[in-house]
């Protein structure tokens, strides 16, 4: 169990047969790579060039702490890793990354969903879009919060 | 009492800084009493609570949605709806 927040690039593969190796328990792993999309979130027309990630350190990682840990009161899993980085990110970039180890497949697909619904509107990160003509601080979505919401269903 | 102020992404830019400590008035020790010395003090910080902006609040490092008391030494910080991930 871990959350890392990191300047860094990261290689989800790598950390995930590490976890497995140690975990016979394990019979499923689901993992989840968010990149830097090439297309502006604020203006379809606009190609990206870069994309800056600030974020509340301290309240950062408890807050993925906290995610993971309600993901584990609704799941049974193994092991669970979610990483996240920050600053200057180029396009094609890994933004961020989630992996969960369990013993069946099922716990392990819903978990890695519910930690993304919630990291995406609750995990204190930021996006400022640059494109070849603006810097811009993205808007948050509705339908994020509509994602998280529907967990309470 | 004694408070220190944060300051992230969107806000942090209208505000023009990133942190600072302020001696707040002893009659203020609620959120909403806070709001409110912040729109008497004007621009920009009485910017921070325009609808448009949606600004959210922490104190202590924990997402706050309604009304809360503040106690000196608090950590309370302003930001915009989060958009990570």
């Amino acid at each position: 169990m871990s959350v890392k927040v990191q300047f860094e690039s990261f290689d989800l593969n790598y950390i995930l047969f590490e976890m497995k190796k140690v975990n016979t328990a394990v019979g499923a792993a689901v993992s989840f790579v968010g990149f830097v999309r090439e297309l502006s979130r604020i203006n379809q027309s606009e190609q990206l060039t870069s994309l800056y990630l600030e974020h509340y350190p301290g309240m950062t990682e408890k807050s993925l702490l906290e995610i993971e840990s309600k993901a584990r009161e609704k799941w049974d899993l193994e092991d669970v890793f979610i990483v996240h980085r920050v600053g200057e990110l180029k396009l094609h970039d890994p933004i961020v990354g989630v992996i969960v180890l369990s013993a069946h497949r099922k716990n392990a697909f819903e978990a890695c969903a519910f930690i993304m619904d919630y990291l995406k509107t609750e995990a204190p990160f930021w996006k400022k879009e640059t494109t070849t003509k603006s810097s811009t601080w993205v808007e948050a979505k509705e339908s994020d919060d509509h994602m998280r919401l529907h967990w309470n269903n | 009492m004694k408070v220190k102020l944060l300051y992230f992404a969107k806000i942090k830019e209208l505000v023009g800084l990133d942190n600072e400590t302020i001696d707040l008035p002893s009659n203020i020790i609620t959120f909403n009493e806070l709001k409110n010395y912040f729109i008497l003090r004007g621009a920009p910080w009485s910017e921070i609570f325009l609808p448009q902006n949606a600004t959210r609040c922490a104190l202590n490092q924990k997402l706050m949605d309604s009304n809360f008391t503040i106690e000196a030494g608090s950590e309370i910080a302003f930001f915009p709806p989060i958009t990570g991930g």
